[in-house]
């Protein structure tokens, strides 16, 4: 907008914003290429931005030595536990606060979001003691739990059932439906582009997160992908750059997945995510 | 008779309409109650006990008891914890500089440029991963004798430098990764300040013949000032209660001059087992985070993307 017409100007920005992308993806392209280049092969010493050599059976060695089998299906229990969980939950309170107006709805959409400036560090030390009193530590379950409780989930589906028009549970009503064949039948498709959007976020979400599963788990067979890499390949001088940036790839793609045929709602769910730390 | 009848009839639908507000009533509670227990057990609990937790002495395993505010009082004889406060203070001072800022300028490109949802796209990339994939990748990178990014330096005639295992630089180091994954994600909240800010003001400065440089000072950046308030608090928010970058990066090397409040909390409470001290730290970083908070909710009206 600013630099119409001026061509010099044009070619300036196009060049920093080249310049800037190549920023961005070199780390992650420099990630493959190492991850690609044989055990045998010498990384040191030279500057490895793109892939050289195409040697799968990194990944494979990843899979069987670092145990990236079970570290991706514990990642994708809590992750997919979190998400039918937190999404479930939210979207019943949600209809409840906007739908069904009970006395104290309003107070009630305050009780949920008012938490959501609470980040996990803050509240690190009291997460840790209850799932401990409830006996699950160092199970899957304790990492879901705390994760349940995500106040700009209800939020966001507060916000957007409130811009669906009355007439359709009026209309639903009217032809005898219970307000639980409304939710099911008439808000919750109508929502679902909201949902869908929450889905994301919390899966990513929980995929990505390291802080819970650091606290909850203890034993190596259940550490979630991001723990796994963290304390299996980070720390970990005996793994080979190779392999472990092979098991770094292997969890990446996931994400990189959904971002890539979801990219409109991605960044809708992680810009909603904003004020999450 | 008639009248009766539309008593009755009024009756008629008068009772089942208040058996429906109440039947509704019930139903709106029955399906709040699952997210209302889970909001108390897991956020409203937690923070009275956090509270609770720093007024005590209390292990991991032995009987807790009252001790006042002795356990605020020992924080501040404590070096340790001192350092940390100190570090986080520095942290936050240089990755909000550092980040806050950049994405303005990335706005402005982005605004102009062809192909907006392709490079949109690419900056966004690095936000979507973790700490936990992202920190391996650039500890490789950025590892003497071995990484591409030192070794880079080593070519252009500087000597390889030591990022990681340097106290005097690594919080630059963690400010620029920081810039680096969140670029992207921050810029969209100055794009949507920019388009909030309309067309007309600049096009008028254009026809008054204001220079590239004018126009910047004087019109974008006083214009944006809400969202450059709004994207700083939302990184401040960010260093405040970052955990997973500076432990994932730093973990091995620098983590005595790199070991903020979060981290403090971590290895003394949860490691080391001294819960009722750690709390009493947990609080005060709470603190400080409602306060920024508090000015961040009331800066922040109609500048979200």
């Amino acid at each position: 907008m600013i630099e119409h017409g001026h061509k010099t100007n044009r070619i300036i920005v196009l060049g920093f914003l080249t310049i800037g992308a190549l920023c961005m993806v070199i780390p992650m392209m420099s990630a493959l290429a190492v991850a690609l280049t044989p055990p045998t092969a010498p990384l040191t010493g030279r500057i490895l931005f793109v892939p050289t050599h195409f040697y799968w059976r990194n990944f494979v060695s990843a899979w069987t030595e670092l145990g990236m089998g079970p570290l991706l299906g514990n990642s994708a229990w809590v992750a997919m536990g979190t998400v039918v969980g937190q999404v479930g939950i939210s979207t019943m309170a949600a209809f409840s606060i906007s739908r069904l107006r009970m006395p104290g709805s309003r107070f009630l959409l305050y009780f949920f979001v008012t938490t959501m400036f609470l980040a996990d560090t803050v509240i690190l030390l009291p997460i840790f003691l209850v799932v401990r009193s409830l006996g699950l530590l160092d199970t899957l379950i304790g990492v879901v739990l705390p994760h349940l409780a995500w106040g700009l989930s209800v939020l966001f589906l507060v916000r957007y059932m409130d811009g669906i028009p009355r007439d359709f549970d009026e209309a639903a009503r009217i032809d005898g439906a219970s307000e639980w064949r409304i939710l099911f039948r008439v808000i919750g498709p109508l929502s679902m582009p909201a949902i869908a959007v929450m889905m994301i976020e919390t899966f990513v979400g929980t995929w990505n997160d390291f802080i819970l599963p650091l606290v909850v788990i203890s034993s190596t067979n259940k550490y979630t992908v991001a723990l796994g890499l963290v304390e299996l390949t980070g720390r970990n001088v005996g793994v080979l750059p190779q392999i472990s940036m092979a098991a770094t790839v292997t969890a990446m793609l996931p994400v990189l997945f959904i971002f890539l045929i979801l990219q409109r709602y991605f960044v809708r769910a992680v810009s909603a995510g904003g004020v999450k730390a | 008779m008639h009248d009766a009848a539309n008593r009755k009839r009024e009756g008629w639908i008068f009772r089942p309409a208040l058996l429906k507000i109440s039947r509704r009533v019930v139903i709106g509670w029955v399906l709040a109650t699952p997210a209302i227990v889970v909001f108390l057990v897991f956020k409203w609990y937690l923070i009275v006990s956090l509270f609770l937790n720093s007024f005590q002495q209390l292990g991991l395993f032995n009987q807790h008891h009252w001790v006042g505010f002795a356990n605020y009082v020992a924080l501040l004889h404590n070096p340790g914890f001192v350092h940390s406060f100190i570090a986080t203070l520095i942290w936050i001072l240089v990755g909000t500089v550092m980040t806050a800022f950049p994405p303005l300028l990335l706005a402005l490109a982005l605004q102009g440029a062809p192909g907006k949802a392709f490079w949109r796209a690419v900056y966004f990339l690095p936000g979507i991963f973790s700490w936990a994939m992202e920190g391996p990748i650039w500890i490789y990178l950025l590892t003497p004798d071995q990484g591409p990014i030192a070794k880079l330096f080593g070519l252009l005639g500087i000597s390889e430098p030591n990022w990681l295992n340097n106290p005097h630089d690594i919080f630059f180091v963690l400010g620029a990764l920081l810039l680096w994954q969140q670029a992207g994600f921050l810029a969209l909240f100055y794009l949507a300040g920019l388009a909030n800010m309309g067309t007309d003001v600049l096009e008028a400065a254009l026809v008054d013949g204001a220079s590239s440089l004018q126009r910047f000072f004087r019109i974008i950046l006083p214009l944006t000032l809400p969202t450059i308030g709004v994207v700083t608090l939302i990184v401040l928010s960010q260093t405040f209660s970052g955990f997973s970058e500076i432990y994932v990066v730093t973990g091995v090397g620098v983590y005595q001059t790199t070991q903020v409040l979060t981290l403090w909390i971590y290895s003394n409470g949860i490691v080391a087992g001294d819960i009722g001290l750690a709390s009493a730290a947990s609080v005060l970083l709470f603190l400080m985070t409602i306060v920024a908070t508090y000015f961040g909710l009331r800066n922040s009206e109609g500048t979200t993307p």
